[in-house]
């Protein structure tokens, strides 16, 4: 439709096509029922579109059978058709008669004739029409009969079909039956070992709790035997210090020098007690000069043979000048023939530096 | 003897106008129903066919159109449109109703035609429809394919418009003018 409330041809065109949607189309068939020069406009679209369509589509043949289907749904709707009501001519007569009585008695017995061959005309029309309804009733009856006798053979079909799926359902009612039974003989077994699983789990948990603490004081023991093993260790090596010491000091064939000064009779003193054979070393000392913080004593030992001394380890005197050396094992076998203390630099020498503080 | 009789009579039937074919089956005369179906139903199938691409349902809008006119044959005026023609036209409506999942919007009987030939006489219709192809062939291509597009397809000028990514005017105009072209057929 346009601004001035007409319809325009492009819509015209497309209502014919039934491409007009509502409310457009609506609004058309109103115009078109209205407008006779729209209705003239319209069947000269639709006779354009018509040839169009015969001129440009690709004609096939309907497919085998489409008439006889046709034929046959048309025998099962037959039209009654309405017979045309004939007069009877003696009415007519009659009616003649009694305006020109005179005239017209002559004419009867032809008028009779005609009337009644006509009449037998229209008679036997009648019957040949009847004839031919009944005919086609007749076909309609026998068609009625085969179509009542398949419904009955397709009843008993169905029947039959029906008690066959009644046994069927039947039988899937019972299976149905049967597994919801198993279902719920499953559903408790499974509750059962649910529980039970459950119960095992929770004894599991406090199963592995014990096991950790367990753990846990293994290894505080492992850690306290490991600890006592050191301990004994320490003692073992303390003990056999102790023992050699002890042995040292009370070995009879241990030699025992009393150390002094040289030039001066003075109070410092050295003894030291050495057993060459298990090099085991004793060393004390009094009465010592203290000394630089970078300075040391340092003891060495005379080997026998007269070869250069060997040093004996290092020492610092207390606050009243004693100190004292000790080797459980001194690491060479040196047979000693007697014994020096030096003032060395700290951390002691390989060789012993002038002058010599203690010598015996 | 007997074969010229039948030949004669095959002639005779293939001569009779659609208008005397109607009026027989307006009396419940089936054999003109059955001239009929000879005559049409190749159009009336092949149109349905085009619409819907399915051959059962092109028979099924075959049948229905031929069973309308068997229950209420149309008063069928002659010098207005070949019931060719008229027949195209309702088959490809009605396919078209079936595509789109409409119920049918109009009887048989809706679908006036106007032609100012004498279509009756086959040399004229043929000629017609010569000329429909000739001007069908110099259409733009364009007008010739929104044409099918409406006419065969279905399409609405908006569904047209979309697919061709043309304005809604436009195809409207192009549709319309195809329309206009092909009127030029009936006229001398």
């Amino acid at each position: 439709m346009n601004s001035t409330g007409h319809f325009e041809e492009d819509d015209l065109v497309l209502y014919a096509m039934h491409l007009l949607a509502e409310p457009e189309a609506s609004a058309v068939a109103r115009y078109v029922a209205e407008s006779e020069e729209a209705r003239r406009q319209l069947a000269d679209v639709r006779a354009s579109l018509a040839a169009y369509a015969e001129a440009t589509v690709e004609l096939q043949a309907p497919p085998n059978g489409s008439l006889d289907r046709l034929m046959g749904q048309i025998a099962q709707e037959q039209k009654t058709i309405a017979m045309p009501v004939t007069v009877p001519a003696r009415t007519a007569v009659r009616a003649e008669s009694r305006g020109l009585p005179g005239k017209v008695l002559p004419w009867i017995g032809w008028a009779v004739a005609a009337g009644m061959t006509v009449a037998a005309g229209k008679l036997y029309q009648d019957r040949a029409t009847l004839h031919r309804m009944l005919t086609a009733q007749t076909g309609q009856v026998t068609q009625l009969s085969a179509g009542a006798m398949a419904v009955y053979h397709e009843r008993d079909t169905l029947k039959t079909d029906v008690a066959e799926q009644a046994k069927e359902f039947e039988a899937l009612r019972m299976e149905a039956t049967r597994a919801k039974s198993e279902m719920a003989n499953l559903r408790t077994t499974a509750a059962g070992q649910t529980a039970k699983l459950n119960e095992e789990t929770a004894k599991s948990g406090e199963q592995t709790e014990v096991a950790a603490n367990a753990m846990r004081e293994r290894d505080v023991l492992r850690g306290t035997v490991a600890a006592q093993a050191d301990q004994m260790a320490r003692l073992t090596t303390d003990a056999t210090k102790a023992r050699q010491v002890l042995e040292a000091l009370t070995d009879r064939g241990a030699l025992r020098v009393t150390l002094t000064e040289p030039k001066t009779s003075a109070a410092p003193t050295g003894r030291a007690t050495y057993v060459a054979s298990r090099g085991t070393l004793v060393f004390l000392a009094s009465n010592l000069a203290p000394l630089k913080p970078d300075k040391v004593y340092q003891l060495w030992i005379m080997p026998a043979d007269g070869s250069n001394p060997v040093p004996a380890g290092t020492f610092a005197p207390d606050e009243r000048g004693n100190a004292s050396v000790v080797y459980g094992q001194f690491p060479r076998a040196v047979l000693a023939k007697g014994f020096a203390v030096t003032i060395e630099n700290d951390g002691g020498s390989q060789t012993p530096t002038l002058p010599i503080i203690l010598a015996g | 003897m007997a074969k010229k009789s039948d030949a004669l009579g095959a002639i005779t039937a293939s001569m009779e106008p659609d208008s005397s074919l109607l009026a027989m089956v307006q009396q419940g005369h089936e054999q003109a129903m059955a001239r009929l179906f000879h005559r049409h139903s190749k159009l009336v199938y092949s149109v349905a066919l085009r619409v819907l691409r399915d051959p059962a349902a092109a028979e099924d809008v075959l049948q229905e159109i031929f069973m309308q006119i068997w229950r209420t044959p149309p008063n069928f005026i002659e010098a207005r449109g070949s019931l060719g023609g008229w027949l195209a036209v309702v088959s490809r409506n009605r396919s078209i109703d079936l595509l789109r999942k409409k119920r049918p919007t109009e009887s048989v009987e809706d679908v006036p035609l106007a032609s100012p030939y004498d279509l009756a006489k086959e040399a004229e219709q043929n000629l017609m429809l010569e000329r429909v192809r000739i001007l069908v062939a110099e259409l733009p291509d364009e007008q010739r394919k929104a044409l099918e597009m409406a006419f065969f397809e279905g399409l609405t000028h908006s569904e047209i418009a979309k697919k061709t990514e043309c304005p809604l005017g436009t195809v409207k105009t192009r549709i319309r003018s195809a329309v206009q072209t092909l009127g030029k057929a009936f006229r001398p």
